[in-house]
């Protein structure tokens, strides 16, 4: 029965382990300097994307900082770009005042989240602690209000 | 051998054969052609290599269209992620100007007095920017008006069409405000100074896109792709949708004269956002069209298509295996509500974009089955000084980076002279192909971390 129960925590710490890109968690964290009490939001930006879906994740943000109440919070987003001066260009032009950072692969998967995630929340571990999906923003505000309340 | 363990190994090799035997679009694999050795392979010999500048204010992001002057003095590039027109010198890359599609094309939009689309059978008005606050329109859904320059071609030496993909908000009488998309040809020097700005007459039946787009000097007329989303969603019919109009100088609707071909409407692949946008090219009166994931060639001048030749996979079986798919998305479809119009004044629930988000998500055919049944896509045409080279985008698991590209040169009849397959470096990627024509110079557009480099290669 021990050894059962080894082999199961064993194999959770495993998978937990390997679902997560740690390397580029590290980058994140570093960009971010992110403490152990922080959470981290991050946002999937492409400078194609509409002007409609930038101002939702504008209002996402809106909305954690109306209801984080004592909760700390860094946000990030990864922009599809290939390089560091496009990323540049990016702040400049869209006015973004969070962290950046260029993602020049499918960032998305090594966070454990979808292609049709808008915003994922990370603990300060790396754990993808859930994502929140871009075509269901009634949803989206629920999931969040009931994240932030929770102590 | 113990008997359990026989019929165990009996079930599941039935049960293996009977998965080899039912290839489904998502488990297709596509078969590999024999290529003919005899076509004979043409080096392309490194000429020149440019740097083009890059600067704080202009970054190139990436390249929608290209064109360089009758002296060869000036390539003009579009760049869609930027949203500018940007002219270098084409003998050392260095910046001359750029010119960004910015709010003030809003204001021409209006000066130019055409009347805005009457969605929904109600009159429209376009609305002045400094209005928009007496209209509820906000500063953030003023930042959604993004227009771009889509293409650029040189009419002369120092003056140019160039197609612009332009937002606007327009309001009915009792204002209700919505969010508009409409086009326009707008005749600019290098200088960034406007000469004329044509709006591009649309309709539900009539959409022009901007993109592929074709000055013709001889009989002074503009090709440009159009959607018609009216036949195929609202009508429901797949015949003769709409890929190609021709418009007089002053962008005046002269005729449709091209259709989506028959490959794709009997596999119900009615829109062409999924396959890549039509490819144009002209070699001397003649017009070549090309679509995506189609292997063929139309030329419009005889009404005769010619098959791509020697190529290492076909599509055609995609065709076939995509068909069910398609056909049960289309007639789902067709239980989506009727247009309406949300609180920030998008028709967000109109049947065509149901029909496109449906078709992505809900069915799941993802764009890796998508590339599976449809292995070889044509990425451009280019007239070559009066041979038509064909670039094509071949994924295959084999090679290292799990796709390459190919160069076709083929007679305007159809008769495959040679072909070239291209690589990417691992940290350098093609991104765009145009030609010189005074040189004979195949111009290869790469971009690394380091920038963009033009390289200018002659065939041999």
């Amino acid at each position: 029965m021990k050894i059962k129960t080894f082999f199961l925590v064993y194999t959770i710490i495993v998978c937990n382990l390997l679902s997560m890109d740690n390397s580029l968690f590290d980058k994140l964290k570093s960009r971010t300097e992110l403490n152990q009490d922080e959470l981290l939001f991050v946002t999937y930006l492409n400078p194609m994307t509409c002007a409609k879906c930038y101002i939702g994740v504008e209002e996402l943000i809106a909305f954690i900082e109306k209801n984080k109440g004592s909760k700390k919070v860094k946000y990030l987003a990864l922009v599809k770009v290939d390089r560091e001066i496009e990323l540049k260009a990016f702040k400049r032009d869209s006015g973004w005042e969070y962290y950046l950072f260029a993602d020049d692969g499918d960032f998305y998967k090594k966070l454990d989240a979808k292609e049709s995630t808008v915003l994922s929340v990370l603990n300060s571990f790396g754990k993808n602690i859930f994502n929140l999906n871009s075509s269901k923003s009634g949803v989206n505000l629920k999931l969040l209000k009931q994240f932030l309340d929770k102590k | 051998m113990n008997k359990k363990i026989k019929i165990i190994v009996f079930i599941l090799s039935l049960t293996l054969l009977s998965n080899k035997c039912n290839v489904t679009y998502e488990n297709y694999k596509p078969n590999r052609q024999e290529l003919d050795k005899n076509v004979p392979p043409k080096e392309m010999k490194l000429i020149e290599e440019v740097t083009l500048e890059e600067t704080e204010e202009l970054v190139l992001h990436d390249i929608l269209m290209s064109d360089i002057n009758n002296s060869c003095s000036i390539l003009a590039v579009t760049d869609e992620t930027n949203r500018t027109l940007n002219f270098y010198n084409y003998e050392n890359g260095k910046i001359l100007n750029f010119i960004k599609a910015d709010l003030w094309l809003v204001d021409s939009i209006i000066a130019s007095g055409i009347k805005p689309y009457n969605h929904f059978n109600k009159t429209y008005k376009y609305l002045n920017i400094k209005d928009y606050p007496n209209y509820k329109i906000t500063p953030e859904l003023t930042k959604l008006l993004l227009n771009t320059f889509m293409g650029a071609r040189f009419v002369n030496d120092s003056t140019l069409i160039v197609s612009a993909l332009l937002n606007a908000w327009k309001t009915t009488i009792d204002s209700n405000n919505l969010f508009d998309i409409s086009n326009a040809l707008v005749y600019c020097d290098i200088n960034g100074n406007i000469k004329k700005f044509l709006p591009l007459e649309s309709s539900s039946n009539l959409f022009p896109t901007s993109i592929p787009f074709f000055y013709n000097s001889q009989t002074k007329t503009i090709i440009m792709a159009n959607e018609d989303s009216d036949r195929k969603i609202i009508q429901r019919k797949l015949d003769s949708i709409i890929t190609f109009s021709i418009y007089d100088s002053v962008a005046h609707f002269i005729k449709q004269v091209s259709f989506l071909p028959e490959t794709f409407t009997k596999s119900f692949l009615n829109n062409l956002e999924f396959s890549k946008i039509p490819q144009l090219c002209f070699i001397k009166d003649s017009c070549f069209i090309s679509y995506g994931i189609d292997l063929t060639i139309y030329n419009l001048n005889n009404e005769k298509r010619f098959q791509l030749k020697n190529l290492p996979f076909k599509n055609d079986s995609g065709f076939l295996l995509i068909k069910e798919p398609m056909k049960e998305m289309y007639e789902n479809s067709s239980k989506v509500a009727a247009p309406t119009i949300n609180d920030s004044g998008f028709a967000y629930q109109s049947k065509i974009s149901k029909f496109y988000i449906s078709r992505v998500s809900k069915n799941k055919i993802t764009r890796k089955i998508y590339d599976n049944l449809f292995p070889v896509k044509i990425a451009n045409m280019i007239n070559t000084g009066g041979t038509l080279t064909v670039w094509l985008y071949v994924i295959d698991s084999t090679v290292e980076n799990g796709y390459y590209y190919i160069l076709q040169e083929y007679t305007t009849e159809g008769k495959l002279l040679s072909q070239t397959n291209l690589f990417d470096k691992k940290e350098q990627k093609i991104r765009h192909i145009a030609y010189d024509s005074k040189h004979n110079y195949i111009l290869i557009f790469l971009k690394s971390k380091e920038g963009w480099k033009l390289e200018k290669r002659k065939w041999s």
